[in-house]
Formats: structure tokens, sequence, C-alpha cells
């Protein structure tokens, strides 16, 4: 070969070379967008063993005043009957903010809640722009205990003596659900409660162990709720049910609970591209509030699951008498056609009561609805064991307490 | 004596049999078509119960088929009553009267003899004077008010055979008729069935004791494992009566070595 | 030791008949076991109610009466009084109620409202009075209004004795029809061939079934000198009840006689008639009105057409209803029998075939 093709044959080599350098540096360099984060899953750390779990998304909650109020009221009656056993929504950080300024409600995006009834066990998750710090500040605030630091896991836990605890599931360095400094998970509870979502965390980031996560019935239930931005299901306890004339037996025959609310305009519900919207995502309208005359509707659906069809149909027909007698005991136009269109249909042995109401008017319909419940013989039921209706917390303690004597104290 | 007492006996036979003779029904034979079997197949399952039979029965003739149990007569002279449907091949039976009498009593056991004979003999519309010569020859008039399920073997196949004769059949079809029967009546019984023979009728026996049938029988078919060995008129066969069993056994063996071989 | 030489010729005896054992001890019982899922209530909870709402009424006054009735009951809505009493006669309902128009009126403090049943229904009078209560209670719970339910019996109240006459009649003709026809055909099965020669098949079978259709007016007399004697208000010579056992006999003794062939007069065939015969029993309304019994098992009676033939004797018998009210389900029940004849025909020509 001349020297001259050898210079040739080198320079093509080289280039040959960078070329080949080149691309595959192009190849494993992704220079496009990153991989999107996978969408917040508000469950993911609950664990197995519970009765009930609800989920808020809380920036919609908040994103309108009025939805906020008719979302409260409706929780709120919804919570008062007398064999509720679901989550105390209205017992929340989020929802009844605690006076601390660094504890900002409005920065919290998620709540998950979970615990079992009639028992102190339970906690919440919530995905918020706080640091352990200031909700353990809070909480000694409040409850006038002092609070240790711990370490289970590799997962920072804040202890006290009295019983609550709070734990940084997630401060933003693990790939969280935002990737920005400070925790951005929370969990806050009682004890066991909280030491078992940490332990869920620390499964789910070990390949080699299996995450005992929230699964089973209870978890079904809850994916059978529409995606709202309130969800929740419970285990429903019979024994709970008061000795009601004629349909009591029908009542008891309920074994699950399940409901979710959404707002019932197309974007209006929901959360964008999968990420966990703060409340500064919300977009407001030029005033600094929403237009009341716009507000979407508030669509509530409950699912109840009974023992069999039979008693399906039993269940529909308590609820459809209930409905019937509101419908003609009201005299307000708007509240009558509301009620027209509330649905109470059967599906093999669920029961899926379904109503729609704007904000303002659905404490209206709700209360109505849950008014007419028929009036109890006697406290006991009959034949069952004596219900430990009051709990550990007592009425008083922390808010409302239902009759079922959900003993899961607000620790804020 | 012994010679006047011989042709005095002869001759008191002859005249009986001539004056029961009168009392059978006559038809002329050439008058009635035979029955013809062609290319018979019938299989139950996987069993062949029979495979490619021919056979003509005349009027007038009285017709043996014999074969060891299980060769498939019972099959053949069903099929000849229509009570079995055919797998392949003809048969054509002309329309006339046919009677017959199965292997098992074939009557109502829950009532009387008189009853029977009265039921069956309003289907057939038979001769009164028939019917009743039928139960005095066959001897039932003393059983008459009995109830048929409470007879003897030997009278409940009387009954049967009285139920095929009494409508005085142009084919009688016979399914092993002597079998109950005591020495007496057999005899009173071939007597009888050569008197229906020789009255015109065509007679067919489905037996495997051919011998005793063998100074009555007018043609033989044999059979053997649902197919026909022999098919032959008894005068073509130079066998005498007495021998006429022991040659359709010594048929039926040789089919039987030829086939295990 | 002889015993056990005996017993063991019972096991070699019950290895030919598996079939038949397995019938007897394992389908039966399981079939028996499982009917225990019909019983499902003491109280019928979703027997049909006519709601008649007449012209005066409003949706919402509908829906309040509507709703307590369905509680304990199934409601249905009629638009005349007359119609819902002519099915009340019929058993498609079992009590009829008409809306009252002033159940909204404030100025009305107390509102009459009549529950009406039928006195020939024995089995639901007491039900209807737990009704009445349960709807009184419901509605003066709620209502402002003061709601007085009375209930008002159509016709005398009838004695349960009186009212089950025509039932055990019934079971009569379909035991006759399921046990005693194939056992009597059973015996003259010998003598088949035979008539098969002399006659037809199809004679001796279309012979027997009329003989015995006609046979029944022997028990229908008995039965109805009986009830004379005792008192009871039944005419069991009705057209229409004797129209009703007639068919109901025929259709049965025609499925009866298929099975018997079917199965070559063999035990298994009479077994299974047993078992068919328990299930007419229990799935023809005999006893109970079909609104007592559990959706699945009305859901079966009501497509069982001796039902009918049931509804259509008791409103004869109990109501003197004139045949032609049941034209309609006569006619349902004559052409029943008329398609029973088809497997019947089949299995004739199956029997045929394989002897």
């Amino acid at each position: 070969m001349s020297p001259d093709r050898q210079a040739l044959a080198v320079a093509g080599t080289v280039a040959l070379l960078l070329g080949a350098l080149g691309g595959g540096a192009l190849y494993l360099i992704d220079e496009s967008e990153p991989d999107p984060l996978p969408p917040y899953e508000p469950t993911a750390n609950v664990p197995s063993d519970v009765d009930y779990v609800g989920t808020l998304n809380a920036t919609e909650y908040r994103s309108d005043p009025a939805v906020a109020n008719g979302t409260r009221a409706s929780l709120g009656f919804q919570s008062r009957v007398e064999f509720y056993s679901g989550p105390p929504f209205l017992r929340s950080l989020v929802l009844s903010p605690p006076a601390n300024a660094n504890l900002d409600p409005t920065n919290a995006s998620h709540v998950t809640y979970f615990g079992r009834s009639d028992s102190p066990y339970g906690a919440r998750l919530v995905a918020a722009n706080w640091t352990a710090e200031a909700a353990v500040d809070a909480l000694q605030e409040r409850r006038d205990t002092t609070f240790t630091r711990d370490d289970r896991d590799g997962y920072t836990v804040y202890r006290s003596e009295s019983g609550p605890a709070v734990a940084v599931l997630d401060d933003g360095t693990r790939g969280g659900p935002v990737p920005r400094p400070g925790p951005h998970l929370l969990a806050i509870g009682n004890a066991s409660a909280v030491a078992d979502a940490v332990t869920v965390a620390a499964d789910r980031r070990d390949p080699e162990a299996e995450a005992d996560t929230l699964d089973g019935e209870l978890r079904r239930r809850y994916s059978d709720t529409d995606e709202g931005y309130v969800r929740f299901a419970y285990r429903f306890r019979p024994e709970t049910v008061p000795d009601y004339a004629f349909v009591g037996s029908a009542v008891r025959t309920v074994e699950w609970v399940g409901s979710s609310y959404t707002r019932n305009r197309t974007g209006a519900a929901g959360t964008p591209g999968g990420t966990v919207p703060t409340a500064a995502a919300t977009t407001p309208t030029d005033d600094g509030a929403p237009d009341a005359a716009e507000s979407p509707d508030i669509r509530v659906r409950i699912r109840i699951t009974v023992e069999d069809a039979d008693s399906a149909d039993d269940v529909r027909n308590v609820l459809e008498a209930g409905r019937s007698f509101y419908l003609f005991q009201s005299s307000n136009a708007r509240l009558k056609a509301e009620l027209r269109e509330t649905s109470f249909d059967v599906m093999g042995r669920t029961v899926v009561a379904d109503y729609e109401s704007s904000p303002g008017g659905l404490r209206v319909l709700v209360r109505g609805l849950f008014q007419n419940q028929p009036e109890a013989e006697s406290l006991a039921p009959p034949g069952r064991e004596e219900v430990k209706r009051r709990g550990h917390g007592g009425p008083g303690a922390g808010g409302p307490v239902t009759a079922s004597g959900s003993a899961v104290r607000d620790p804020v | 004596m012994t010679g006047n007492t011989s042709t005095s006996t002869e001759a008191t036979d002859a005249s009986d049999r001539d004056e029961r003779a009168l009392d059978v029904p006559r038809v002329d034979p050439a008058s009635v078509d035979p029955i013809r079997v062609t290319g018979l197949r019938k299989r139950y399952g996987t069993v062949m119960a029979l495979d490619g039979v021919d056979v003509t029965v005349e009027p007038g003739t009285f017709h043996c088929l014999v074969g060891p149990n299980g060769s498939g007569k019972t099959t053949l002279l069903r099929t000849l009553l229509g009570l079995v449907e055919p797998s392949a091949g003809e048969v054509v039976v002309p329309d006339v009267r046919l009677g017959t009498a199965f292997q098992r009593p074939s009557h109502y056991d829950q009532l009387t003899v008189a009853d029977n004979l009265e039921v069956f003999g309003a289907l057939a519309a038979v001769d009164g004077d028939w019917a009743a010569t039928v139960l005095d020859r066959l001897g039932l008039d003393v059983v008459r008010d009995r109830i048929a399920g409470e007879l003897s073997g030997g009278y409940s196949r009387k009954l049967d055979l009285a139920l095929a004769l009494q409508k005085a059949p142009v084919y009688l079809l016979l399914d092993e008729p002597l079998g109950d029967l005591d020495d007496v009546t057999k005899l009173r019984l071939l007597d009888l069935l050569g008197d229906y023979r020789d009255a015109g009728h065509g007679v067919v026996v489905s037996t495997h004791n051919l011998g005793q049938f063998a100074d009555r029988v007018d043609h033989l078919t044999v059979v053997y494992d649902g197919q026909v060995l022999l098919d032959a008129r008894r005068e073509d066969l130079d066998v005498p009566d007495d021998g006429l069993q022991e040659f359709y056994v010594e048929r039926v063996l040789e089919a039987a070595t030829g086939a295990e071989e | 030791m002889s015993l056990r030489t005996i017993l063991g010729k019972e096991l070699r005896w019950s290895r030919h008949r598996v079939v038949a054992l397995l019938f007897v001890l394992v389908l039966l019982p399981a079939a028996f076991a499982g009917a225990s899922v019909f019983f499902q209530h003491v109280l019928p909870k979703d027997a049909p109610v006519a709601v008649v709402a007449g012209e005066d009424v409003s949706e919402e006054e509908y829906d309040v009466v509507a709703a307590s009735f369905r509680l304990f009951s199934k409601p249905v809505e009629y638009e005349s009084e007359a119609a819902a009493m002519r099915d009340l006669e019929r058993e498609s309902v079992y009590a009829v109620v008409s809306v009252p128009p002033d159940l909204d009126d404030p100025d009305v403090e107390r509102v009459n409202m009549t529950v009406t049943i039928d006195g020939d229904v024995t089995p639901y009078r007491e039900p209807s009075g737990a009704l009445v209560s349960i709807v009184a209670r419901t509605m003066n719970r709620q209502l402002d209004t003061r709601v007085v339910v009375q209930r008002e019996v159509r016709g005398d109240e009838r004695k349960l004795s009186s009212y089950l006459l025509p039932t055990f009649l019934m079971i009569i003709v379909l035991t006759f029809a399921f046990a005693y026809l194939p056992y009597n055909l059973a015996r003259e099965e010998a003598v088949l061939d035979r008539l098969r020669v002399e006659t037809s098949l199809d004679t001796v079978i279309a012979g027997k079934l009329a003989f015995f259709t006609g046979l029944l007016a022997v028990p229908l007399l008995v039965f109805h000198g009986v009830g004379v004697a005792l008192g009871y208000d039944v005419n069991l010579l009705a057209p229409g009840a004797v129209l009703g056992y007639g068919l109901t006999f025929l259709a049965c003794g025609a499925i009866a006689t298929a099975v018997t062939f079917a199965s070559g007069f063999g035990t298994t065939g009479r077994l299974f008639n047993v078992l068919v015969l328990f299930a007419f029993l229990g799935f023809s309304g005999l006893v109970y009105p079909v609104g007592f019994f559990s959706p699945l098992r009305r859901d079966i009676i009501r497509r069982v057409p001796t039902h009918y033939a049931m509804l259509t004797v008791r409103g004869s018998t109990l109501r003197d209803i004139p045949a032609a009210e049941f034209a309609t389900w006569l006619g349902g029940v004559a052409l029943f029998a008329l398609a029973m004849l088809v497997p019947l025909k089949l299995s004739m020509l199956a029997y045929e075939r394989g002897t």
C-alpha cells in the first residue's frame, strides 16, 4: 500500500472508530427527557392487615371552596351513620389544620388513611412538602409529648411515649413522588401502624423481599371504587347494626362498603400526567377563587357488597324506601329532581348507590338521604355480642366519633 | 290279530287325521307368495347376528330353521315377523296373516286364558269355530278360566300357540314350540302342525332339536354364527329321518372346526 | 358361614347394578340435599302485590306506598283495580292495594289504605297480616299523615284442609302417571312383541294413555264425594279442573312412558321416573303459592307447565272461575302434552329398533 493510501486508511479507520464511539455515546447518553416518574400510588405503602383504607386528593379537594364544603358535609353525614367503619377523614391534618405556622396544610397533596376498626391501630400517609421535624413539632404542641428520633430499616422514625409516631418514608432523595429536597411522604399515626408502613416501604425497596402491602378483598373493594378525589373502602361490621325493625336483618348482610367522590366535568377530575400535584399546581381563576357558578357537580358513588344477590335486593329496597320517603316529603323542586336521578342498582351482590349534586346542594341531598334511616328498636342488636361502641377515644376525642367507635385518635 | 290290530289302528289314525284335517282352514299355496329373504344382515353393536342370509319360505311347507343357541335363528324369525329391522338386505313378506309363538310367553298374564283368546281373537277377527277347535285340540278348555300368569310352563306355551293358531295365519312362525310340553302334547301338537301344513299354510319352526320334526320337515335351513350353512329341500337330502339330527350337528361341527382353524 | 356367603352375594349383585345404585345412593340423595337451597324463607318476602295507582295519585305517592311494600313483598304497578283483582284470582298477585289519592295532602290528618287478599289462598293469610303491620309501621314512622292500613279478605276465609283437596288430587294424578303407569306397562312387557305383530305399539300406548286418563274419573269422583261429605266448598268436577287434571296426566304419562321405553323397561328408568315425579311435585307450586319461594325456585316453577295446570285447578275448584278464563294456560298445558308425545314416539322407535 502506498503511503498516501496508508494515511487515508488510518484516517478512515479513525473516523470510523470515532463515528462508532460517537454513535455509541449518542446511544448511551440519552439526551431526551428523563423517564417520567411512575404515577404516585397512594395505597402502595399501606400494610395488609387493615379494615379500612381511604385516599384524599387534597389538591383537588381544596381547589374549590364549594367542593370542599360540600364534600366535608357529605363525608360528615356518612361518617355519622350508625355503622360507619371507614376512614376518619374529618380528623385529618389536611382537613382540620392545626395551629402551627410551620405546617401548612395547603402543601399537602395526598393523604392516605388506613387502620383497623374499633382499635387504636391506624395512621395516615401524607404526601406533602413538609419536614418531619415540622410534623413532630406540631404533634408535640398538641399532645404535650416528646419524641425521640430513631432509625428503622433505614428510615427515620420519631416515637413518643404517648403513642403517636412519625416516619419519613420518602424525603425526596430516594426518587420518591416529587424529586425535590425535603421529606415528601410521611407516615403519621399510631406507632404500630407507622412501623408497619415503614416495613412495607422497606420491603418495597428490597428486590428480594415481598412487601406485605394491602391486598385481598379490601384491596379489591377499594380498586372497584371510581377514581375520585375521595376514595375509600372498609370492612362492614354487622355487629354494629342496631335492632332496626324489619330491615335490620337485611342491613346485617352487608360485608364491604366502598365509596368515591368525583367531579363531574371533563378535566376537572383526576391528576395530570400521573404526577402528584401540590396545591400550587391548581389554577385559580382571575380573581383567585374558582367561579362558584361553574363548579362542577360532585358525584358520589357508594358500592355496598352484600352476602348474596337476594340480600342485595333487600338492601336496595331499604335504600330506595329512604329515597322515596325523602322525595315525598321534600318540596324543593331541584332537590326532587336530583332525588329522581339518584339510582340504586344491584349488580350481582353489590348495590351501587349513585347520586350527584352541585357542591352547594350536596349537603342537602345527603342530609335527607341519611336522615331517613329507620329507627332502632333498641341500641343493641338482638342476639349479637355487645358492641364496644365508644372504643378508646371516647366521645369528643379529636372530633365527632361515629357509633362504630372508631378509636383512631387524631394525633394532631 | 296284530296285523288286523295294526291295520285297524292305522285306519283309525288315518280316519282321525282326516277328520281333524277337515277342521283346519285351507289355503291354496299357489295363491300365496313365498317369504323371501335376500342378503339379510343384522348388526347389534359390534355383534353380527345375521351375516348375509338368503332364505325362501314357501306356503304349504314345513320349514325348519335349525342351529345351536346363539346362531341367529331367533333373530331371523323376528325379522320375518317385522320385529327386527335389518341392517342390510331385503325381506319380502307377503301381506297375509302371520301367527307366532315366541320362546318366552307372550300373553297378558293378568288376564284369564279365555280373556287372552278373546282379546287377541278380536284383534285378528278370528273365526269362532276354528278358535274353539284350537282350544280343544290344544287341551286348553280345562284351564280357560285360569289366570294366565298362574299357568304351568306347558299350558303357558299352549296358550301362546293357541293365540297364534286361532287367527288361522297363512304363515305360522314358531320359536322352539315344543320346549315345555309333555310327550303326549308334543305328539298332538306335531300332528296339528302337520295338518296345518297339509292345509296349505306355511309352518316355520326355529329349533335346535331337529329330531323332533324329522318326519315332518319339508325344507331345512341350517344356521350357524349368523350364516346359512345349508338350505335344502328335505327330499334332496339323502339322510334318513332318524339321522337328520346327527347330519345337521355334523355340519355345524364342521363349520365350527373350520372357523377355529 | 352362610351369612358371609349371602353378604358376598349381595356384593356381587351390587357390582352388576352399579348404575342403579349410583342413582339411588348418590344422585337421588344429592338432589334432595341440593333441593334444600330452594327453601330459604319461612315467610314470603317478595310475593307479588298489586299496587293500583289511580288517576289522582301522583308519582311520589305511588313511590312511597310501593317503597313501603317493597321491604317485604314485590309491588307491581297496576292501572286498574279490576285488572288487579283479576290477577288476584289467578294468583298472579297475592294482594291488591290502592294508593290513596290524598296521601300528600297536608290538610288531611288521616288516610285509610286497604290491602285486599283472596280468602281462598289460605297459606297467604298469616303472611299478609305481617305485611300489613310492616307497611303500617313503616309509613307512619316516615310520614306526617297518619296512615291506617286495613286488611280485607275477598270471599270466605278458606280452611287449609279444603284448600289442599285439589292439591292432593294433583299429587295422586302425578303419582299415577310416574309410578303406576310405568309399572303397569312393565308388567306387560312380555306381550308387547305379540302386540307388535297383531297391531302396533302406537295403538297399544295410545289405548293405555287414553284408558288411564279416563280412569282418573274415579279418583276425581271419590275426592269430590269426600269433599262434599266433609262440607268443603270445593267443586272438583269443574270443567277447568277436569281438563287440568286430564292434560297433566296425559303429559306426565307420556313422559313416564317415554322414559320406560328409553330405558328398555329397566330399573334405571323406573328410578328416573321417581326422580321426575319428585321434581314435578317440588316444582309445580302445588301447595304454597309460587310467590312464597326463593327467586330461583320461583323462576323454575313459572316455567313448569303443571304449575299452570295447578293454578287452573285451584281457580276452578276453589273460586268457580270458568274454564274459559284459563284458556291460555290450558292451551299451554295441552301443547305441552302434545309436545311430550314427540319424545314418546322417539323412544318407542328406539325401543323397536333395539329389540
